[in-house]
């Protein structure tokens, strides 16, 4: 070509030239090629970190069923009514131009600027400094929303304020996401919104989901309760992970906490891309939220239900206690009721004042749940125990015991133990085993409890139970060895160094009832996928897990099974008059634990009861707080659940007690 | 044309060859700018810049055609009235007028604030010293290598151009003039002993002045370590680093890129070749090097065969200014030059800057239609005695 046969002439000058863009061309190339290809993973990881923000998005929450499938805690939609930040941006800025402070001068001109049309008003703008730019800016934001609420408020209907705390806190924080203004919407509010705002003001309803209770208090302790969470699991320490994490449901309590993971599911996650302002600019799905599993409880709630009820009913609608009913064969919980509640609902919802107070109140201890986690003296009711085991070590049946009346109150029996008088309410008397159970005799137990050996099996026979071990205190058979007589006596009694739940009694009765294996009890039959396909096989909890054995032979067994029945049946019974179901033969022991806390005596009532008597079923066990006695208040509870458990199950369980709209 | 200095009797191939593609590369770098301008722009002002644009576009080539159909020798004439307007409006930008006709930007005067338009006066300038240098040269074409006539006087001259665009201030402008005008004075016979001198003064008191200056100091510091300076004066270079970077051989698809959300300050003008390198990567941005290097092959190709000094000095002018103003734009984007504010010709937005660069063109196109054939001057005497042999 001939323009490169001009540089092959001796053309310094033009040489140099060509040398010199060459050069620069070689420059050019190798910036490009340093920054495009050589370093290019580098930064494309730089601008990931710069520009997308990861937002977790929380899985549906499982359900919980009951044993017939009927939906104890539900995850419905509610509506939230969002602001756009991005789409405010202009606006914000806008309303700052015209906030922004002015100093508006008139100037006097010399004639020729006037002719040469100079302005003799100026604007200026007074140069702020940081602080104030930085508060002039939020006032413009401040302003432009809640100009945007109100707008919006008139058209729902609904006074909008705006929580200028709560939008600063958004907005510095997490100014890609939308900011929530209205919770829970209503119909009528979503009608309006629809109709009117949707397409006029920079706004969206967002789907959330609410965690309901249908049977609010009814199943309010075994459920348990959830709340909003926004803090990462620190087990996966997903915190370190996302940018944003939308609020997700974490359980507290109950069946709701023991399956907290397997209900959450695997959260999902979305992207956002988000500009140099920190405003979203578009977002995708990288991957979907995975579904909680259903947990299917063994709770029957029709049970449940008439529990509840017989509770509220017999004792008072702030009645303190526990209701356990538990198939005796398979260990499952039928019914599990602890007194008093507060409606999970609410917790989910936010309190009223007047469920604040009643939340807080320690006396009533709604958040307590008295038949799992509360430990209470067992009394009489353990007397079954101490009777068994000096059966087994050899006491004979119909061995009768006298009782020494009482010095100052001779109707009731007294017992000498070496210089501590033991008051009983028992008359004094000749009792035998039978007898002392059904009119619950303390001085017969502590007399055959002390004898050789017998305690030592008790203490046994505790153990096989596990009592106090994951609750409640029960002695240990090393510690028991070098105890003084009146420890043991009080442990006879069912008082003294040991403190139980309902649910241990109501294994312990399940024991009674099924010749002597210690069930584990069992609350969840099945975990289910929500998956429709229905491909993903449900994991299934073994029924009738043996822990182990009382080790009592069944003639023992059948001799307190059939005090057991007497104690309803006998005239002289603690239950008879109380426990009275038409058709079924219960075996019950009454129980009263006596406590002083500060110089008044509270009682810790009991009664513990299977049925029906040829061939057991169900144990009950039912313990109320400060009743009068066993026999008169726990009685009559549990023959209200006992009429529900013998009732045909056709019957449709009531579901209106359902606390939410 | 009889009565040319050396007639063509008919438009050369080579030559015709050099003009489409000069046209072409024009075109394609035109097209490119408007897709990127619009692909840019449209996340955050729609479709106005592109607007603007097309029409400065439309305006642009109607000059291009109109100096293409016009003899450039007619320029000898308007040269100096043409720098003196140059001259006066530089001056008046820098006077704060009524009715806000002129504004401080950015801390610099450079525009004319019109209704709906700015206007740069330094794009006028620039053709109107390219203009000057080289009926200069052609004027004294003879006494080029002495010190008088061939340094000081266009040194003079480019001092009033330069000087007024350096107190503007607009360091790039100031760069990319000088040298030009250095390139054009060398192409014209400047001694080398006369030109190094003032060049190393120049470069002396630019140094000196930057060193005067905290802010540019800072942007220098800023450029030699960027990864220090992200988030202060290196950020607008760390970012387009960032767009550049992450787009790597392919990019990642047109309207793509993340970086035009508005984390590249400029992205639509002096920095649209990082979001070209971000949303259609190494091979677009290769490309677009290449284009500008066709452009200035055949800008040196039509200059040499311009009919006389004038065309020849002009052509090389106008060449220069528009690979010099590419090279440096493109250098700032990938850092590998300190950051300017220059916008990259015929792709960036800006309306002063693209009607300056079609008329470049126009011109080129003009010198072209004039355009001789070369004569290499025989390396053998005696080669054009040879009597070929047919085969």
């Amino acid at each position: 070509m001939i323009f490169f046969d001009q540089l092959k002439k001796n053309d310094t000058q033009l040489r140099m030239l060509a040398a010199a863009i060459s050069l620069g061309l070689i420059v050019l190339l190798a910036g490009l090629w340093w920054v495009q290809i050589v370093n290019t993973r580098d930064f494309r990881s730089s601008l990931e970190t710069q520009s997308f923000r990861t937002v977790r998005l929380p899985a549906v929450r499982g359900k919980i069923l009951d044993r017939n499938g009927l939906v104890l805690a539900d995850t419905r939609a509610t509506y939230n009514i969002s602001l756009f930040l991005e789409d405010f941006s202009r606006a914000f800025q806008k309303e700052f131009k015209r906030l922004r402070p002015k100093v508006t001068v008139t100037n006097s001109l010399p004639f020729w600027k006037n002719w040469l049309g100079f302005d003799a008003v100026k604007t200026t703008f007074p140069k702020l400094n940081a602080t104030q730019e930085v508060a002039l800016k939020w006032e413009a934001r401040c302003n432009v929303v809640n100009q945007a609420l109100q707008h919006l408020g008139a058209q729902l209907n609904t006074p909008l304020p705006l929580d200028r705390d709560r939008f600063k806190k958004h907005f510095a924080t997490q100014t890609a996401m939308p900011y929530p203004v209205l919770r829970a919407v209503n119909r009528t509010q979503i009608a309006r919104f629809e109709e009117s705002a949707s397409g006029s003001i920079a706004a969206e309803l967002e789907i959330q989901t609410a965690r309901v209770y249908p049977f609010s208090n009814a199943t309010a302790h075994v459920l348990g309760y959830v709340v909003r969470k926004n803090e990462g699991d620190s087990v996966t320490n997903e915190q370190a992970y996302y940018s944003y994490r939308l609020p997700d449901f974490s359980g507290m309590t109950g069946i709701e906490k023991k399956y907290d993971s397997e209900l959450r599911g695997a959260a999902g996650e979305k992207t956002v891309v988000i500009n140099n302002l920190g405003y979203r600019q578009s977002e995708t799905v990288s991957s979907p939220a995975e579904a909680g599993q259903n947990v299917v409880l063994t709770l029957d709630l029709r049970i449940q239900l008439a529990a509840e009820r017989a509770l509220r009913n017999r004792v008072g609608p702030n009645a303190r206690g526990a209701v356990v009913v538990m198939d005796v064969n398979s260990g499952d919980v039928l019914a599990l009721v602890s007194s008093p509640t507060i409606d999970p609902n609410a917790i989910t919802r936010g309190f009223t004042p007047a469920e604040k107070q009643r939340w807080d109140d320690e006396e009533l201890g709604v958040h307590k749940n008295r038949a799992t986690g509360e430990q209470y003296q067992a009394g009489s009711i353990f007397k079954t125990m101490v009777a068994l085991a000096a059966l087994e070590n050899g006491l004979k049946a119909n061995e009768l015991f006298r009782v020494q009346p009482n010095p100052h109150n001779p109707s009731r029996g007294i017992y000498y133990l070496g210089s501590t008088m033991i008051h009983d309410t028992a008359p004094p008397g000749d009792y035998d085993l039978r007898r002392a159970l059904v009119v619950s005799c303390n001085t017969y137990f502590i007399n055959i409890g002390l004898r050789s050996n017998v305690f030592e099996r008790v203490v046994e026979l505790g153990h096989r139970l596990h009592l106090g071990e994951s609750i409640g205190h029960f002695p240990k058979p090393e510690m028991v060895r070098h105890w003084p007589a009146g420890e043991k006596a009080n442990v006879c009694i069912g008082q003294g160094q040991m403190d139980v739940t309902p649910m241990q009694m109501a294994v312990m009765t399940a024991a009674l009832a099924n010749w002597g294996k210690v069930l584990q009890p069992r609350r969840v039959d099945r975990l289910e996928s929500q998956d429709p396909t229905g491909l993903v096989p449900p994991t299934i909890f073994p029924k009738g897990v043996v822990r182990d054995q009382l080790g009592i032979q069944p003639k023992y067994l059948q001799i307190v099974r059939d005090a057991m029945l007497a104690e309803t049946e006998d005239p002289e019974g603690t239950g008879h008059r109380y426990v009275n179901v038409p058709g079924l033969k219960i075996c019950g022991k009454t129980g009263t634990a006596e406590r002083s806390v500060k110089g008044v005596t509270l009682n810790t009532t009991w009664f513990i009861s299977f049925a029906p008597y040829e061939n057991p079923r169900h144990a009950v066990v039912v313990m109320v707080e400060n009743g009068a006695s066993g026999g008169k208040t726990c009685g009559p509870v549990a023959a209200d659940v006992y009429s529900a458990l013998i009732a045909p199950t056709s019957q449709p369980v009531n579901a209106t007690v359902a606390g939410n709209n | 044309m009889p009565g040319h200095l050396s007639p063509v009797s008919a438009f050369p191939l080579e030559m015709k060859v050099a003009v489409t593609t000069l046209a072409f590369c024009v075109a394609a770098l035109l097209a490119l700018g408007m897709v990127m301008l619009y692909s840019s722009s449209m996340t955050q002002v729609g479709p106005h810049y592109l607007l603007m644009q097309l029409i400065w576009c439309a305006l642009g080539l109607a000059i291009c055609v109109t100096a293409t159909v016009m003899d450039y020798r007619h320029l000898k004439k308007i040269v100096w009235p043409m720098f003196i307007v140059a001259i006066v409006l530089l001056l008046l930008v820098l006077v704060p007028l009524p009715h806000g006709l002129t504004k401080k930007i950015n801390g610099a005067h450079r525009w004319f604030i019109l209704p709906g338009i700015r206007l740069q006066p330094s794009e006028l300038g620039k053709l109107a010293l390219i203009f000057a240098m080289a009926w200069y040269v052609d004027r004294h074409q003879r006494f080029m290598h002495t010190w008088e006539r061939g340094v000081a006087v266009p040194c003079g001259i480019m001092a009033l151009i330069i000087g007024l665009i350096f107190i503007e201030p607009d360091r790039g402008t100031t760069i990319l003039m000088a040298g030009v005008c250095g390139a054009m004075l060398l192409i014209a016979g400047v001694r080398w002993k006369y030109i190094v001198p003032p060049v190393i003064a120049g470069m002396l008191a630019f140094a000196f002045a930057i060193w005067r200056d905290p802010i540019r100091m800072r942007r220098i510091m800023s450029w030699i370590e960027v990864e220090e300076h992200k988030n202060g004066t290196g950020y607008q270079a760390y970012q387009s680093m960032l767009a550049l970077g992450s787009g790597g051989w392919l990019g990642l698809g047109l309207g793509n890129g993340r970086q035009k959300l508005g984390w590249v300050p400029e992205h639509h003008t002096d920095f649209i070749l990082s979001i070209i390198g971000e949303e259609l990567g190494l091979v677009t941005t290769l490309l677009v090097v290449v284009a500008f290097v066709v452009i200035v092959v055949c800008g040196i190709y039509i200059s040499l065969r311009a009919p006389d000094t004038f065309g020849f000095s002009l052509g090389c002018g106008i060449t220069f200014l528009i690979g010099l103003q590419a090279f440096i734009n493109i250098g700032v984007v990938t850092s590998a030059l300190p950051n300017k504010g220059l916008p990259l010709p015929f792709i960036s937005y800006g309306g002063s800057n693209l009607l300056a660069m079609l008329a470049c063109v126009g011109l080129l196109f003009s010198i072209a239609r004039q355009g001789r054939v070369l004569q290499p001057p025989p390396s053998n005497p005696f080669a054009a005695e040879e009597i070929p042999q047919p085969a």
